[in-house]
């Protein structure tokens, strides 16, 4: 562990040394270990992110995108100082006897040191691979890294305005430097794949153009960024005269926050009335011109959502054309 | 010893061990430096630790400092002990093998140091049964080496003595020369002194295991020599990245330069060992051939064309991880106004078949993010992209073109980037990286680049010896950049320490449609 000041230098020779010594505890008996690799994951977090599900979402992820992890940990202002440390964590998938093995490296900074933690970074990136920087407060990010990325995934939910947070994010999109990404646009993907399935069923091809009028609801307090998403994605593939409505609910049950909020989506029309609603559980409820089933919604943790976003390499063109209508959703809802 | 028997195919066993080299003596003048002590002495001891050298064999140190031969001896343990890479020291080994170690003080400019010599070197050859052969490594300042061969000249130290075996080398270190004009100058007057055949011009990057396997890599296997030219290949990105600055040595840098320090010799180097074309034979002058003949078809630019196809930079201060770093002007005993560039990047052609349209940049720098010495070899892409739909900026290919990259150092190995289908339904392409590391495929030792290279001119090959046609190619493709350099005023510092170098590095690429890779 590194403390007073970092540098790169030293952090990948701790890093070597790592590796060394887990080499030699592991006998052949064992199956050796392997050491993994397909790109660089920085995540930078502030003070108020849990350590702990931090790290087990990162050995999650790790399973199926094994990454080197820079984890830039911008500390509370009272704390001062910088301190590096390395980690390699391993795990042994089911029926194999080697251990599949990536790295983590710990940054943690002061609010006044972490703008220089950047060209620390620089020296730690995996050359050649994908770099993907996560950071689930835009507001909380250090210029110096969206530099490094190739794609950046930001949470406008967890801001405390979303409409600024999502400004935000339209203002990174238009760089055209690095791909962007939001949780959550990825937390209505089940809400938009449904849709889609709907109306690419059998009663209801070719009739979207029936539809008229679209209502979201959302359990409040506050329009959560997903529903404003939501709305947008719907109101750019539908007609202009259609009219767009957002409907703060009242929850008459105990949801918990990985349900999310937005509570139904209606799409009515002179011939056509499709509704789905989401109550407690695993299933939504679809209800197609008075026809109803359910279909099955999981319930999907974070390290799900980041799963889905990292697998989509480049740019997200649905997204991107999303995000060019939610100023007139944030206009609609005020 | 019977007549003959080092020559009897009956007592070799090359898969078993390798013949020693014949009894010499090596002489080092300028004993006293870091480089004795940091590399020259563990080196030699190192060989001797694994049986390469003769029974027959001592060193002499020469330098100003009055100290007894005790006295260098003690000093060199102490240094061997200290430097030795991954390596045990063999306390009894070194007591036997010290034995052979001297030392002689005095002026290389009073021909009385000579003639010292030459006495010692007869007393040595006596005692040790050295066989009249004799080594001399000038690990001096390169303004001293002229003076010295022509010491060793009068001296009569230059000749072996007659009617035998025996042989008489001269190893410089680069610089060779501080331009063009110097190059040839220093050239001339060493030989006067040496044939060109015994002079032993080092250059330690052809002695790195890792450069060395680059001719392994094409030439001993048959599927990629087909794919190394320009149909196949869009550019070669070649860089040498420090992340340290000037340590100390700012006076000397300061007269130097990346460029000089870096570019005109050991990266054109490994430039020429990756582009040349097969050698007739792996001996020395079939494989320096090929790489003189590479560097002579290197593309002079022209003066109006040197600004926009190179890039200078000299790094400033900044805080990083917690600590200031000062800015080379700030560093000790560098002008404030200095115009030295710390930073060079070049774009070279090769004009030939092989090359030709093939942009090779080249960059070197001191204050880099971190430390990394590689060679990039991007292929063209694909020439249709079947899997469409995955984004589509220069920042974020939709694909990733093939990457061979050639790791020197450190991380030593060879890996290939390409894209491959991500597990589950539909074809999306994630890249993926196929690794060679030296650590992990070859569990043994690697022997460092002087260890090599000494064993070499001990050995009389010259293979990973620059040449003079070669130095002479290199300072054609360097000096016309240098003269237009000292003649501009460039706007220092220009980049920041611990970046990858100034923006005008990035725009030279852009120019062409291409990125610096982050190594």
């Amino acid at each position: 562990m590194q403390t007073g000041s970092i540098d790169s230098t030293r952090l990948l020779k701790e890093l070597d040394e790592s590796w060394r010594v887990i080499s030699k505890q592991e006998t052949e008996a064992a199956g050796g270990v392997l050491r993994a690799c397909s790109m660089t994951l920085l995540v930078v977090v502030d003070g108020s992110e849990d350590p702990q599900d931090l790290g087990e979402m990162l050995a999650e992820i790790n399973h199926e995108f094994p990454s080197r992890t820079i984890v830039v940990r911008v500390a509370d202002a009272a704390d001062s100082g910088i301190e590096g440390r390395v980690l390699v964590q391993c795990w042994r998938p089911a029926g194999r006897r080697q251990q599949i093995c990536c790295e983590q490296i710990e940054l943690t900074a002061s609010p006044a040191e972490a703008w220089s933690l950047p060209n620390v970074v620089m020296g730690l990136m995996v050359p050649d691979l994908p770099v993907v920087l996560l950071c689930r407060k835009a507001t909380a990010l250090p210029e110096g890294l969206l530099a490094l990325a190739h794609k950046v995934i930001l949470d406008s939910a967890s801001a405390a305005e979303p409409g600024q947070a999502l400004t935000k994010v339209a203002e990174f999109s238009h760089e055209r430097r690095f791909a962007v990404a939001d949780i959550a646009w990825t937390r209505i993907t089940r809400w938009r794949e449904i849709l889609n399935q709907i109306f690419e069923g059998p009663s209801l091809r070719g009739r979207l153009s029936q539809v008229r009028s679209v209502n979201v609801t959302y359990a409040g307090p506050g329009l959560p960024a997903s529903a404003c998403y939501l709305a947008a994605w719907l109101s750019r593939g539908l007609p202009e005269e259609d009219s767009l409505s957002l409907t703060e609910v009242v929850d008459e049950f105990d949801c918990p926050p990985a349900v999310g909020r937005i509570r139904s989506v209606h799409l009515a029309g002179d011939s056509i009335s499709v509704l789905v609603s989401r109550p407690p559980g695993t299933h939504v409820e679809v209800s197609i011109d008075g026809l109803r089933t359910k279909v099955l919604f999981p319930v999907q943790s974070a390290a799900d959502l980041l799963r889905e976003e990292i697998s989509v390499t480049g740019r997200d063109r649905a997204f991107e054309e999303t995000l060019a209508w939610i100023p007139q959703v944030l206009e609609l809802a005020r | 010893m019977l007549k003959g028997m080092s020559d009897s195919p009956l007592l070799d066993d090359p898969l078993r061990f390798e013949r020693p080299v014949t009894p010499c003596a090596v002489v080092i003048f300028g004993a006293n430096g870091d480089l004795t002590k940091r590399k020259l002495l563990p080196a030699l001891y190192r060989l001797a630790y694994e049986r390469r050298l003769p029974a027959g064999f001592a060193i002499v140190g020469v330098s100003r400092t009055a100290m007894t031969d005790e006295a260098f001896r003690e000093k060199m343990r102490e240094s061997v002990q200290e430097f030795l890479e991954e390596s045990p020291f063999d306390l009894e080994l070194w007591n036997e093998w010290a034995k052979g170690i001297s030392y002689l003080a005095g002026d290389i400019n009073d021909p009385a140091i000579y003639r010292d010599l030459d006495a010692r070197l007869q007393q040595i050859d006596q005692q040790f049964q050295t066989g009249g052969s004799a080594l001399f490594y000038l690990s001096t300042q390169p303004s001293q080496y002229a003076r010295i061969a022509a010491g060793l000249g009068e001296a009569g130290l230059s000749k072996p003595p007659a009617g035998g075996e025996a042989w008489r080398r001269l190893i410089v270190e680069k610089p060779f020369g501080h331009d063009t004009g110097s190059a040839r100058e220093l050239s001339v007057e060493l030989r006067k002194v040496f044939p060109e055949s015994e002079i032993y011009r080092i250059d330690h990057y052809l002695g790195k295991e890792t450069v060395q396997n680059i001719l392994a890599f094409r030439f001993g296997n048959g599927i990629f020599e087909p794919l190394w030219n320009r149909r196949y290949i869009n550019h070669v990105q070649i860089t040498a990245a420090e992340s340290i600055g000037v340590e100390g040595r700012g006076a000397y840098y300061q007269e130097a330069g990346a460029l000089r320090d870096m570019i005109q010799n050991h990266l054109l180097q490994v430039m020429a060992t990756m582009a040349m074309e097969p050698p007739a034979a792996y001996e020395p002058n079939a494989v320096r051939d090929e790489r003189a003949k590479l560097l002579r078809s290197l593309r002079v630019l022209k003066p109006d064309e040197v600004l926009r196809e190179t890039a200078p930079g000299q790094y400033g201060a900044a805080r990083v991880g917690g600590k200031d770093l000062v800015g080379f002007r700030q560093e000790p005993g560098v002008d404030p106004d200095s115009q030295t560039n710390t930073y060079a990047a070049v774009t070279v052609f090769a004009e030939n078949w092989r090359w030709a349209g093939v942009p090779f940049y080249i960059r070197s720098g001191k204050r880099l993010p971190k430390r990394v010495t590689d060679i990039a070899i991007q292929f063209n892409a694909a020439p249709l992209s079947l899997f469409r739909g995955e984004g589509d900026t220069a920042a974020n290919p939709a694909s990733w073109p093939n990457l061979l990259v050639l790791r020197i150092q450190p991380e030593e190995g060879i890996s290939l980037r390409f894209s491959s289908k991500r597990p589950g339904s539909g074809m999306k392409l994630r890249p993926v990286t196929m690794d060679f590391n030296y650590g992990s495929s070859f569990g043994s030792r690697s022997p460092s680049a002087y260890e090599t290279l000494l064993l070499d001119a001990l050995r009389g090959d010259a293979t990973l010896y620059t040449r003079q046609d070669m130095v002479d190619a290199s300072w054609a493709v360097v000096q016309p950049i240098l003269d237009v350099w000292s003649n501009t005023r460039f706007n220092y510092p220009n980049y920041d320490s611990a970046t990858w170098g100034p923006a005008a590095s990035d725009e030279m690429l852009a120019r062409r449609g291409h990125v610096w890779r982050v190594p």
